[in-house]
């Protein structure tokens, strides 16, 4: 037990310094964090979008008034700076990683590969904008639904955050690991990522069927509706405990398919 | 020297055909990218279903349901028929020093870069346009919406319109290139803003009716929202044709601009390297 908690203290610490690494090269190319900037700038304006949407429709879909609705379009925001400002980036350089045989260099440290393969880069400015962007509208739809502050709202809105966090790092890194037995996964990386959006909006907008497919079976709803369902009081038993199973075992599938695919690799250099 | 004795014509026939042959080089990816672009026209047509059957309106923002439907699919389509890609090429060109084979060979880097832009389009432009064939018959075998032949016909000749203010538009904003070197990022950022203004996510009268009113006044709304009004028949023949002349209008301000802004940028154009 004494020795994982060193591990991890050691691998938190490596993690400060990726950060610190990812925001020092951001910085140094200026017009470049300027352009990323704008690009996230104009993302979000597409989600906002949806927002002014809603409320100029001012009527009830499927039950959710326009205020809740903000609330799982904020939470899907704010998702979205931890996948693509901390995963995805990472998930996108695997392939060539592979392919360039710059995996070997990485099997030489001595902390976890997968550790290091998935969390070495991060876009801050991504993360920071769209942070900010979906605290803001949480906060906006908080305050507008008089949810109460308490440390239950709080504490459990977050808690479901941080598992869905789990499930995004889990879900679309999986897809991935393909790289190790084909050459080109760009399509597959492309579509699954595509996959992302389907967040956009609340699950309700969609039917039955299609909403139990993607709580369960390709759990992508799970990742932003748990966690304003959980504040708004509309998550049902069921749904409360797959929260707490499905980031447990997708973590372990993604362990175990990596290892896998691991014993596949093949060095380029050698 | 072998440049120099082909005719104009056969030269710019050459780079239409080398973009014609990239993009069927690259038609998986194509295929690929049709899938992603299915997911919005998806996720909206939902969000509308869903908006529709919670008003007692029949009407909303101006369209009945069956209306926003086919705005949603056509929108989703032609967004993609008049999407550009090769201003990060031509970032690259002027990055990598590339750009100075065409200042010394005999060919125009204006007249290249359009050949080889509708050549790129034209296998794509030919399967999205059989998708909305197949989307127009199920629209009338199933809802009844008829299309008339003219609006058809006028529907092509402002699609290509439309294709060449997009190219237009992005060349202008390509010259960036000569003051920025990295311009990839806000290309990007670009791009998604000018998709939202040309109708190709919501239609315009979403965003109400003073949005509109100066969406009127500038390019973008031509390219996307227009096009799709046209085959909807929802505007008048004195409309289409006043929609047509704003269109070559804008076409004609965007060359003129181009043509300052690539010239102040071509003085600026330093090649490193041999």
């Amino acid at each position: 037990m004494k020795n994982f908690y060193k591990e991890l203290r050691k691998h938190l610490i490596i993690y400060w310094l990726f950060l610190k690494s990812s925001l020092m090269v951001q910085m140094e190319y200026r017009f470049n964090f300027i352009g990323n900037l704008s690009m996230e700038a104009g993302y979000l304006l597409v989600k906002l979008s949806y927002v002014v949407v809603v409320y100029r429709s001012n009527v009830k879909i499927n039950g959710l008034s326009p205020d809740e609705i903000l609330l799982f379009i904020g939470t899907f925001v704010g998702l979205t700076a931890v996948y693509a400002g901390m995963f995805m980036i990472n998930n996108f350089r695997l392939r060539g990683h592979i392919r360039d045989g710059d995996l070997d260099l990485y099997l030489t440290k001595p902390v976890s590969l997968q550790f290091m393969v998935t969390l070495r880069l991060a876009d801050l400015t991504l993360f920071a904008v769209d942070l900010l962007a979906g605290g803001v509208m949480v906060t906006i739809a908080w305050a507008r639904l008089g949810i109460p502050l308490t440390l239950y709202t709080m504490g459990g809105y977050l808690l479901f955050f941080a598992l869905s966090s789990a499930v995004a790092y889990s879900l679309f890194f999986l897809p991935q690991i393909l790289s190790f037995w084909m050459t080109n996964t760009s399509a597959i990386a492309e579509i699954t990522d595509s996959f992302w959006d389907f967040n956009n909006m609340p699950m309700d907008i969609y039917h039955n069927w299609i909403k139990q497919v993607g709580v369960f079976i390709l759990p992508i709803f799970v990742i932003t509706n748990f966690p304003p369902m959980f504040v708004l009081g509309k998550l049902p038993p069921l749904y409360a405990i797959w929260a707490f199973l499905l980031p447990v075992a997708l973590l372990w599938l993604v362990r175990v398919v990596w290892q896998r695919g691991l014993r596949s690799y093949s060095s380029a250099s050698s | 020297m072998l440049a120099r004795r082909l005719p104009w014509s056969h030269k710019y026939y050459k780079a239409f055909e080398l973009g014609f042959q990239t993009a069927l080089e690259y038609r998986l990816n194509f295929l690929i990218s049709l899938i992603s672009a299915a997911y919005p026209i998806f996720i909206q047509t939902f969000l509308w279903t869903a908006i529709y059957q919670s008003t007692s309106q029949e009407v909303v923002y101006g369209f009945t349901y069956r209306q926003m439907i086919a705005y949603t699919f056509l929108a989703g389509l032609v967004n993609r028929l008049v999407r550009t890609g090769f201003e990060y090429e031509i970032m690259d060109d002027i990055k990598s020093g590339k750009y100075s084979k065409f200042l010394v060979q005999p060919l125009g880097y204006f007249p290249y870069r359009l050949c080889s832009y509708y050549g790129n389009k034209l296998p794509g432009q030919v399967m999205i346009l059989a998708i909305m064939v197949a989307i127009l018959i199920g629209l009338k075998v199933f809802w009844g919406i008829d299309t008339q032949l003219a609006a058809i016909l006028a529907f092509l000749g402002t699609l290509v319109l439309a294709a060449t203010l997009n190219f237009l538009i992005f060349y202008c904003l390509s010259a960036m290139g000569f003051w920025i070197v990295e311009t990839g990022f806000l290309f990007e950022g670009i791009r998604i803003v000018t998709i939202l203004l040309s109708g190709g996510i919501f239609p315009l009268e979403v965003f109400g009716e003073q949005f509109v009113r100066v969406m009127n006044l500038l390019p973008f709304k031509y390219t996307v929202a227009f096009p799709i009004s046209v085959l909807n028949g929802n505007i008048s023949p004195q409309q289409v044709l006043q929609g047509l002349l704003i269109q070559l209008l804008w076409i004609a301000i965007t060359y003129a601009l181009a043509h300052v802004i690539w010239r102040k940028g071509g003085q600026r154009y330093v090649a490193v390297g041999g």
